[in-house]
């Protein structure tokens, strides 16, 4: 049948949609109307019969939280009855409400968005039966200790809780309904080390949880794990964190490839509670008061004693303790009293967890200084409800004077003084401007006659990087230690044909013997008839020495004249 | 030409000479632990003066002068305004700096990436960033000319490698094309000053700027200037609260 189903799907999806359409109808209803406290169940809405549907937030109800709406999920199937086609579209939307508190609930009807219509179903509310989960209270506890009732705005307070059960094979999900943010709160590091294991929390987070020593309870052994954060106030008024819930899921039969395992829940609530976060008082507040909070202590170390004037010392602030030690602004050295002979170079701030730790570079000016004064920091108490001062000790530092007035070049913090006033003329003159908009004519003319000249170039002579234009560049260069290598007439008249066949493009061989009175006349110019009876004559002289026994080379320099006046003809 | 050019050098050495004895008579006058009047002086030459190298000088010495005086964000502006003709007086900048510390101002030179590209290309004067662009482009035109008429791979590498060359050395001169036009003022009331939305001392007061504070010139009338604040309002600030970068 499920086979069925998809081809008919898929069939659905070739065929034209000229299927009818059937009614719609609205579905809503409990996954189940009787739960354990700590438990979840589902409310399920399916709308049938058509694609346009939304599904309102539901209306509060005292005592339970609505998880987030998930879907909607679409189907859509096709079925064949005779010769008519049916489509039927489902859309499934699904919400986990997790009660807080035992008791009956009347969830009101949810409204819906269908085809442009408001509903609401069902037609009457839902109701539900929250119980206490009595055996999971015997076998599993939670707790919150030591919790303060009332903070300060700034104020750190530690959140404890414990839980823990008596069975031994299981997995462990803990409900925390404000978990892992909380209004006016921030969550500050402690610097303890990492717990021994990471549970989840309400099904989409991880939280660090540290197993600590079992205990007795009614004289049965419980392991107990602590979930331990720090928070700090930020607002006044009052923080509410719900019930936390911790579900203990005991293994009855474990999962395997073939079956799914099978679990039995037990479930144990913490009460709900509330801090009271008061605001930090106006009445005896410091006007250099920059926000610290808590009870703080203050140590000072520097890097060196023994300086010479001008010379850097570190100077290390550090404020310990429980309070908002990241979150205060660190005293301006500049501002204080006393430390007016001092530079502050520079301030490199760092917190750690429950230090904060600040180091101020100081350069003293003179050499009377005896001592780094006392850095001041005003703390807000909450044990005394009162504002403190906490101040470092003096350090005591000896500052030596730097007695070489006559020292060449003025060192970082040394005494320094201006360079004195330029008494003679300047002696250079600044270059008359030449003016951008000329310079911009010139660049925009250089481009242009650029391109200009190598189109014209190339259309005229084609590439003059192409190998046959550069032979004929360089045949003149080429002649000269061609002729001066050459022992013979012969070599000379093969230099000096490779030299024509170099500038005219043609092979070596085809100048040798050549009629040249017939080869100018042929030419669109005709060569100057002085040129060519000196070209005529030195050939002859050339075949005359090369065809006769000595083959002796003749003058050179002859035929080089030739070739630069063979050049300078354009051939 | 020769006679041209003796007219002009005449007619220029009584304006040369008259500036000589007043810087000469500020000199005596700072010597003499009278910076005061060392600074009226180096005014009255500044406003004589038309070379640039002379006014960079004349800048830099009412620097000094100021500082002596006790007005050391007075002796800031009139350093930044000699690095408007001088950019490359060593000793200038060491002033400078040592005045900005003194002032508690920011250095202008914090020697990171930007403040070394910026002090790189407002190194040269406006007529050197020029003259650079033109030797730049004399290497272009020859590079262009063998690459029109020879071509080849190293002509073509020669052009592309000029070409680059002008683009580099046209920084310099984009720098002062940009910033030349600007008008900018200095705050160097070492109290800082207040913004008024009008020339006048009854106007509401919107602004109140720290001493140091670089503004941009929008309008001016005696006494007053209307300034640029960085939110981009235009607020006015009496002439004597303030300096103009511009000599």
């Amino acid at each position: 049948m499920g086979r069925l189903s998809v081809i008919l799907c898929v069939l659905s999806m070739l065929m034209p949609a000229t299927a009818a359409q059937q009614g719609v109808s609205v579905q809503v209803g409990l996954s189940r109307p009787l739960v354990k406290l700590g438990d979840d169940l589902r409310l399920q809405i399916h709308v049938d019969g058509t694609r346009d549907a939304r599904v309102h937030a539901p209306d509060h109800v005292d005592g339970l939280i609505f998880g987030p709406l998930a879907g909607p999920q679409v189907s859509q199937v096709q079925e064949f009855q005779g010769r008519r086609v049916t489509t039927r579209i489902t859309m499934v939307w699904t919400m986990t409400i997790r009660p807080t508190r035992t008791g009956e609930f009347e969830i009101p009807p949810i409204g819906l968005e269908v085809d442009g219509k408001d509903l609401r179903a069902p037609d009457e509310p839902m109701s539900l039966r929250v119980i206490q989960d009595l055996e999971g209270a015997t076998h599993c506890f939670i707790e919150v200790k030591d919790l303060p009732t009332q903070v300060y705005e700034g104020e750190p307070f530690d959140l404890d809780i414990r839980f823990g059960t008596d069975l031994t094979s299981g997995e462990v999900d803990l409900y925390l309904p404000w978990w892992p943010t909380h209004r006016g709160v921030l969550e500050i590091e402690t610097g303890n080390p990492r717990g021994t294991y990471r549970f989840p929390v309400n099904d989409r987070h991880e939280a660090d949880i540290t197993e600590l020593d079992p205990v007795q309870r009614q004289g049965v052994p419980f392991r107990v794990f602590q979930l331990a954060r720090r928070y700090l106030a930020t607002r006044s008024g009052t923080l509410d964190f719900d019930t936390a819930t911790f579900q203990f899921s005991e293994v009855l039969r474990r999962s395997t490839v073939f079956s799914a395992g099978r679990y039995k829940r037990y479930h144990a609530q913490a009460s709900p509670f509330q801090i009271e976060v008061l605001p930090i008082p106006e009445e005896g507040r410091p006007l250099d008061w920059t926000g610290a909070v808590g009870e703080l202590t203050t140590q000072r170390r520097v890097d060196r004693r023994d300086v010479d004037e001008g010379g850097t010392i570190s100077l290390t602030v550090s404020w310990f303790g429980r309070g908002n030690t990241e979150f205060f602004d660190a005293p301006d050295l500049k501002r204080l009293e006393g430390f007016e002979d001092f530079r502050v170079l520079a301030v490199e701030d760092n917190h750690f967890s429950d230090e904060r730790r600040v180091t101020y570079d100081l350069v003293p000016t003179t050499s009377k200084i005896t001592e780094i004064p006392p850095v001041p920091l005003w703390v807000f108490s909450p044990e005394s409800e009162s504002f403190e001062r906490v101040v470092t000790d003096p350090v005591a530092v000896r500052v030596r004077a730097v007695g070489d007035p006559l020292g060449a070049l003025p060192l970082a913090g040394d005494e320094f003084d201006l360079f004195d006033v330029h008494t003679e003329p300047a002696t250079g003159t600044d270059p008359t401007p030449l003016g951008a908009g000329r310079l911009g004519q010139a660049t925009l003319s250089i481009m242009g006659l650029w391109f200009v000249s190598r189109t014209w170039v190339r259309r005229r002579r084609g590439d003059p990087s192409a190998p046959t234009a550069r032979r004929r560049r360089a045949a003149l260069r080429r002649l000269r230690p061609a002729l001066k290598a050459a022992h013979s007439a012969s070599d000379q008249s093969a230099a000096l044909a490779q030299f024509l066949a170099d500038r005219s493009g043609e092979p070596a061989g085809a100048w040798l013997g050549r009629d040249l009175t017939t080869w100018s006349s042929t030419r669109s110019t005709q060569l100057d008839p002085d040129l060519l009876k000196r070209w005529i004559q030195l050939g002859s002289d050339m075949d005359a020495s090369a065809w006769s026994d000595a083959d002796q080379p003749i003058d050179g320099a002859r035929i080089t004249n030739l070739a630069r006046a063979i050049c300078a003809t354009g051939i | 030409m020769l006679l041209l050019l003796t007219c002009i050098g005449l007619a220029l050495l009584p304006v040369q000479d008259a500036t000589e004895a007043l810087n000469q008579s500020a000199l005596t006058a700072y010597r003499a632990g009278d910076p005061a009047a060392a600074n009226a002086l180096w005014i009255e030459a500044l406003e004589q003066e038309a070379d640039a190298q002379e006014r960079g000088r004349l800048c830099y010495n009412l620097g000094n002068a100021a500082y002596r005086r006790g007005e050391v964000v007075q002796a800031v502006a009139w350093y930044h305004s000699a690095l408007g003709f001088t950019p490359r007086n060593g000793e200038l900048w060491k002033n400078l700096e040592f005045c900005r510390a003194e002032a508690e101002l920011e250095p202008a030179d914090r020697g990171d990436l930007a403040d070394s590209f910026k002090r790189l290309v407002s190194s040269l004067t406006r007529g050197e960033a020029e003259w650079l662009v033109a030797v730049a482009l004399a290497g272009l035109a020859l590079a262009a000319t063998g690459e029109a008429l020879r071509g080849g791979a190293l002509w073509r590498r020669l052009f592309l490698g000029t070409g680059l060359l002008v683009c580099l050395s046209a920084a310099p001169l984009l720098w002062h094309l940009v910033h030349d036009s600007d008008s900018t003022w200095m705050i160097t009331s070492s109290d800082g000053c207040t913004g008024f939305s009008e020339p006048s001392e009854d106007s509401k007061r919107l602004a109140q700027f720290e001493a140091g504070a670089l503004l941009q010139e929008l309008d001016r009338l005696p006494d007053w200037v209307k300034l640029a604040d960085p939110e981009g309002r235009g607020l006015w600030v009496r002439s004597d609260d303030a300096f103009s970068l511009v000599r």
